[in-house]
């Protein structure tokens, strides 16, 4: 009796496992499916039958926190490229921050004064960055 | 499109809810951004993927995919891709310099244009291209420069792949030298230049071009493909045409291209003198502590090998044999050797090598497994190619590019 029960349970969770299983399968076949149904027009009539191609790209810019050198931050980083760019960094330190805005400056044209280079610098650094390290290292404390 | 997203978004929940728990327990350190930015308590609007902590996000023409950066958009190929060996279209790694990226092409007005020291500037539409002149086909690897670059240690600035900025795929279209030929170079040309369809955000940025030599455009076996694994490429991997350089790093694939230009001198930008740049070196290795002066633009492959599973993602059993596969690149020289360690590189084992796919491939290799003891395991794996270039035991420079360091994968065993 015991073991019928046990048996019962494990049938049903089995089967319940394997319906998610399924129903999330058939989803994405489908979804797969309508991308594949779409006719491939040979390269060869492209420029006849469908010469224009369009993209709309969706954007996903992230919140950014609010405090001081925010307004410089949106205004002189965010024209150009997404704060991704910031996001997907390693924690850096000053120096690197530093660096790294005044490549946009002297590489890519950027018109930041210096006054506005120092405010976005200690922006980044106050949320997504740290410190420069004392000059005795200290690696073997981290 | 916007359905598209929002099925993305509501797959990557329901993946999100199925894997909560393995994904809160692998949530380590390699979630740089993200990772800081929920515990600031911030919100950031999309799912995540189950193997890590980066967003995932479907863009136009493309499949759900790591995204580093949105505009302009990084976006990284999952592992589990490349154990075929075609990456498919819609799967395949993005990378644009800037957001003015293009999004609108009219195959009726856009032309290849082939200006300089030539005898004869051409402009070339796409359908000249297919009719005007041979075809040629190839499978070829490409990879970012900066592919892989979050392993460096101390970590450098730039876009932090993992190993997902690669791709193998069968390209058609037509020989550069044809190309050039046509136009008739003049006996002064020292280089062409390539630029696409992308602008600079400002007036007052180096838009993006880079040059080969012309000896390498002359003689080398670059093409301008028209066509990516049987179709049209799709707008954010260089729809309509892009530049295919076998054997060298995927900066030089300028894609959407627009404009050869045949110089009697030397290109100057930015593109050249500053970035992708690696140190003139022994392994092209540097001491983070003092950058080398001296450097010089990055070109070929390196050979490398990289783990394709396991990923280190999921667990191993103790006493239960697995597959260990990967793949395998250099410059076309051919890779010949791939050996895998289990014992932190004392002893090394040769792996099965899959039959050789194109002179540009890849090339996958096997090793059947069966680990002995439980715990952690790191397994190390190391190319040999034709000329005897294997693997360095130890790189670092200060752009993170070419990495081709011997890999260790820890995997788990239970």
């Amino acid at each position: 009796m015991q073991t019928l029960r046990v048996l019962a349970v494990l049938f049903l969770v089995g089967a319940g496992i394997l319906a998610y299983a399924l129903w999330g399968r058939s989803g994405r076949e489908a979804s797969v499916a309508t991308e594949a149904s779409a006719p491939q027009i040979p390269l060869n009539m492209l420029s006849t039958v469908q010469p224009v191609k369009d993209i709309e790209l969706e954007y996903h810019m992230p919140d950014m926190p609010p405090g001081p050198g925010h307004e410089q931050f949106v205004t002189q980083c965010v024209v150009c490229h997404s704060p991704r760019y910031v996001l997907n960094q390693p924690v850096f330190a000053r120096k690197t921050w530093t660096s790294e805005v005044h490549k946009m400056v002297k590489a890519y044209g950027a018109p930041i004064t210096p006054l506005e280079e120092k405010d976005i610098v200690n922006y980044l650094v106050s949320w997504h960055g740290k410190e420069d390290a004392p000059a005795v290292p200290t690696e073997n404390n981290r | 499109m916007q359905t598209d997203i929002r099925a993305a978004r509501r797959d990557l929940l329901k993946a999100m809810l199925a894997f909560g728990a393995s994904s809160a327990l692998t949530a380590c350190s390699k979630s740089i951004g993200l990772g800081t930015f929920t515990s600031l308590g911030l919100s950031d609007h999309l799912g995540q993927g189950p193997a890590d902590m980066r967003p995932w996000a479907r863009y136009p023409e493309k499949t759900d995919l790591i995204m580093l950066a949105d505009r302009p958009p990084l976006l990284e190929t999952p592992m589990s891709y490349f154990m075929s060996d075609r990456t498919p279209n819609d799967a395949y790694f993005v990378r644009w310099h800037y957001a003015g990226l293009p999004t609108h092409v009219d195959l009726r007005t856009f032309r290849l244009n082939v200006i300089g020291a030539v005898a004869k500037p051409l402009q070339l539409s796409f359908d000249d291209l297919l009719t005007k002149l041979e075809p040629v086909s190839a499978t070829v690897f490409s990879q970012c420069a900066g592919n892989s670059r979050s392993f460096f240690k101390p970590q450098v600035a730039g876009a932090e792949w993992t190993h997902g900025a690669m791709g193998n795929a069968v390209y058609k279209g037509v020989r550069l030298r044809d190309v050039l030929k046509m136009a008739g170079v003049s006996s002064k040309a020292v280089e062409a230049s390539f630029r696409g369809l992308d602008e600079p955000p400002l007036q007052s940025s180096p838009h993006f071009e880079k040059p080969l030599t012309i000896e390498h455009a002359m003689t080398g076996d670059a093409f301008i493909a028209y066509e990516m694994n049987g179709a049209p490429m799709p707008m954010l991997n260089g729809f309509p045409i892009r530049l295919v350089v076998p054997g060298w790093f995927a900066t030089y694939w300028v894609k959407a291209l627009s404009q050869i230009t045949l110089r009697t001198e030397p290109l100057d930008n930015f593109w050249v003198n500053t970035a992708y740049r690696i140190p003139i070196t022994p392994e092209h290795t540097e001491d983070p502590k003092h950058p080398s002066e001296v450097t010089t633009p990055l070109t070929n492959y390196p050979t490398r090998s990289i783990f394709v599973s396991p990923d280190g993602s999921g667990k191993l059993r103790k006493d239960v044999s697995t597959t260990i596969q990967g793949i395998a690149v250099d410059d076309g020289s051919g890779i010949r050797r791939v050996e895998v360690s289990t014992d932190g590189g004392q002893t090394w084992a040769d792996t099965r090598l899959d039959a050789v796919i194109d002179k540009y491939s890849w090339r996958r290799w096997k090793l059947d497994w069966k680990p002995t003891k439980t715990g952690t395991c790191p397994l190390q794996c190391r190319a040999t190619n034709a000329v005897g270039q294997t693997q360095p035991d130890y790189e670092w420079n200060h752009g993170g590019y070419r990495r081709c360091v011997i890999q260790t994968l820890n995997v788990e065993v239970v």
